[in-house]
């Protein structure tokens, strides 16, 4: 007991550390001091000595993109460790079973045709649930529904959509469209902007509050289908309902940012080694977690090289280790 | 004999996919009393445990459970009267085993509520019960079989049911805990009154710990009874084609297998 609220107070002063000391990162310099300065300046009377500069640079480069990967670190970490719970597979997450795939293509669709930010937030929904459908179909034609067969049919899933995500860029504007595709695909908080974050921070949120709330289900839920409905939980609708939530944020982060892999994989991993496996804990740990690695990963991905590192390169390096990692791990109890 | 029914089984029809695999089924269970269903592989023992657990849907027939038919009452209503502790049960992930328990006190719990004080007492009163509460901070995923299955009956103690389902609760068991499971399932429906139905492979521990068998064969109930009256040589051969041979020994009874196997 002791020794968790030590976790706990410890995670959050380096949260906190971390946040303010993501504003001093990138181009323009600007020292601690001097970044938390102008940050309280809007709500404590603090003399206003810096450059107008400082302003620009603070709020409107580095807030809104600090924000942004906050809110998509901790969108697709409480999707991972959601999926995890209802198909009771630790190794699923958004990613892994094609869902980001296809609200990726949903997305590249709505750009190449020039919609703007809702039409691209509405066709990466639509892909994404389009796209966990076909895994689902495809997992469950088999008899023998292994934990290994929902992550093939991710695969099968995630190829084909990125297959469909490449036909695009072939098709696109190589000077006005692809670049932008390109980019954005790979995952980028480099060019997000306080009216995207408008539309989707909310659903963000909201999706993240329902899946904290319905965090005891998911106990019941990680069961099994027989035992849950014998300990008086209906499980087809509740998978549904997570399904349906953890879809529709995983869309949304995939708008504001572009296809950001294993994320939803780690994190809930490094949660459950950190506070066990009851979703009580696990689900608000992953949030936590998950916003304040991604930010971590986006000040790497800012400083590491000269210029700017696509964030998916940096996830995947990451994720796919602790993936054959959990594989090995775990390799006799399943399959 | 005792005074309250509190499980009725009606012409109960059902099966997989639109075959039929038990018909006609038709059975009860008083309060506090413990019956075996005995009979061989594929004789329908689990689908008609199934069905009354919820987990299948009856073709046709009706089950009522102190006096509720179960088909008219909510997922979360049955859930405080009936539990059920499964044949397999395979652990992904590492809960403790009180976090194991505590999920039996669901059917309790209204919308997005989640367990408050009172339910963990009633918990760990249900760990202390079957004699698992010093386990109770320890990785269920690191539990030995035996401990595994008091886990899962302390967690559908922890529902406070009227009816408790096992199928084989001693499969995967060695000897010595199959007739500790066994003792602590009399147990319970002596001192709580709960209504024991055990799908059992053993007929010899059937005969040690029932009130009463069922004898199942091909989808239908053909006897039952005092399980002395109903583990005969006669059945016995019907049931499995074995000759068997049933010694007494102080009043209790058991069987032998023949001589020239």
């Amino acid at each position: 007991m002791k020794k968790s609220y030590l976790i706990i107070v410890f995670l959050i002063v380096v949260y906190i550390l971390v946040f303010f000391f993501s504003f001093t990162i990138g181009q323009y310099p600007i020292s601690f001091s001097d970044s938390i300065k102008v940050l309280f300046s809007r709500i404590f009377p603090i003399e206003r000595v810096w450059d107008e500069t400082f302003d620009v640079v603070i709020f409107q480069a580095r807030l809104p993109r600090i924000i942004s990967a906050m809110l998509v670190g901790g969108a697709l970490s409480i999707g991972g460790a959601s999926f995890q719970g209802i198909f009771y597979n630790p190794l699923v997450e958004p990613y892994i079973l094609g869902v980001s795939s296809g609200a990726g293509f949903g997305a590249a669709i709505a750009i190449l045709l020039g919609g703007n930010f809702i039409t691209v937030q509405v066709t990466s929904f639509l892909m994404g649930l389009l796209s966990m459908i076909l895994t689902l179909w495809i997992g469950s034609s088999r008899r023998n529904k292994s934990t290994i067969t929902l992550v093939l049919s991710g695969f099968i899933v995630g190829s084909l959509f990125s297959s469909f995500i490449s036909f695009i860029k072939f098709v696109a504007d190589p000077y006005t469209k692809l670049p932008s595709i390109v980019f954005w695909l790979m995952g980028s908080f480099a060019s997000v902007s306080y009216r995207a974050l408008a539309i989707s921070a909310p659903i963000i949120i909201v999706g993240s509050l329902v899946l904290i709330l319905l965090r005891w289900k998911l106990n019941i839920l990680a069961m099994g289908d027989n035992e849950a409905k014998t300990l008086g939980e209906n499980p087809v609708r509740l998978r549904l309902s997570v399904i349906f939530l953890t879809t529709l944020i995983t869309a949304s982060s995939v708008s504001i940012s572009g296809i950001i892999g294993w994320v939803g994989l780690v994190v809930p991993h490094i949660a459950r080694m950190l506070f066990g496996s009851d979703h009580r804990k696990l689900i608000p740990a992953s949030l936590f977690l998950g916003s304040g690695y991604l930010l971590i990963i986006d000040n790497l991905s800012r400083t590491i090289t000269t210029s700017e590192l696509p964030i998916g390169i940096l996830t995947a390096l990451i994720g796919a280790p602790i993936f054959a990692f959990l594989l090995r791990k775990e390799r006799s109890g399943w399959a | 004999m005792k005074e309250s029914i509190s499980l009725i089984v009606e012409g109960l029809e059902s099966g997989y996919n639109g075959t039929t695999v038990i018909s006609g089924v038709k059975l009860s269970v008083y309060r506090g009393e413990i019956v075996s269903i005995l009979g061989p592989n594929g004789a329908g023992k689990t689908t008609l445990l199934r069905c009354i657990e919820g987990t299948l849907s009856p073709f046709s027939g009706n089950i009522y459970i102190e006096g509720k038919e179960l088909h008219n009452i909510s997922d979360r209503e049955r859930g405080k009267i009936i539990a059920s502790v499964p044949q397999i049960h395979r652990p992904i992930f590492p809960f403790t085993t009180l976090e194991v328990v505590i999920m039996g006190r669901n059917p309790y719990l209204t919308g997005y509520g989640t367990p408050s004080k009172r339910d963990y007492e009633i918990a760990e009163k249900a760990l202390q019960e079957v004699g698992i509460y010093e386990l109770k901070e320890r990785y269920y995923t690191e539990l030995s079989g035996g401990e595994l299955q008091l886990t899962l009956i302390a967690r559908a103690l922890a529902q406070e049911p009227k009816v408790i389902l096992f199928d084989e609760p001693t499969a995967h068991l060695d000897f010595k805990n199959q007739l500790k499971v066994l003792s602590i399932v009399r147990r319970i429906a002596l001192e709580k009154d709960i209504s024991i139905l055990m799908v059992m492979h053993d007929p010899n521990l059937a005969m040690l710990y029932s009130d009463r068998v069922f004898l199942m064969e091909k989808g239908k109930i053909i006897d039952s009874g005092r399980p002395s009256e109903v583990i005969t040589p006669q059945s016995m051969k019907r049931l499995y084609d074995f000759d068997v041979e049933i010694v007494n020994s102080n009043g209790r009874c058991f069987l032998l297998p023949p001589q020239n196997l």
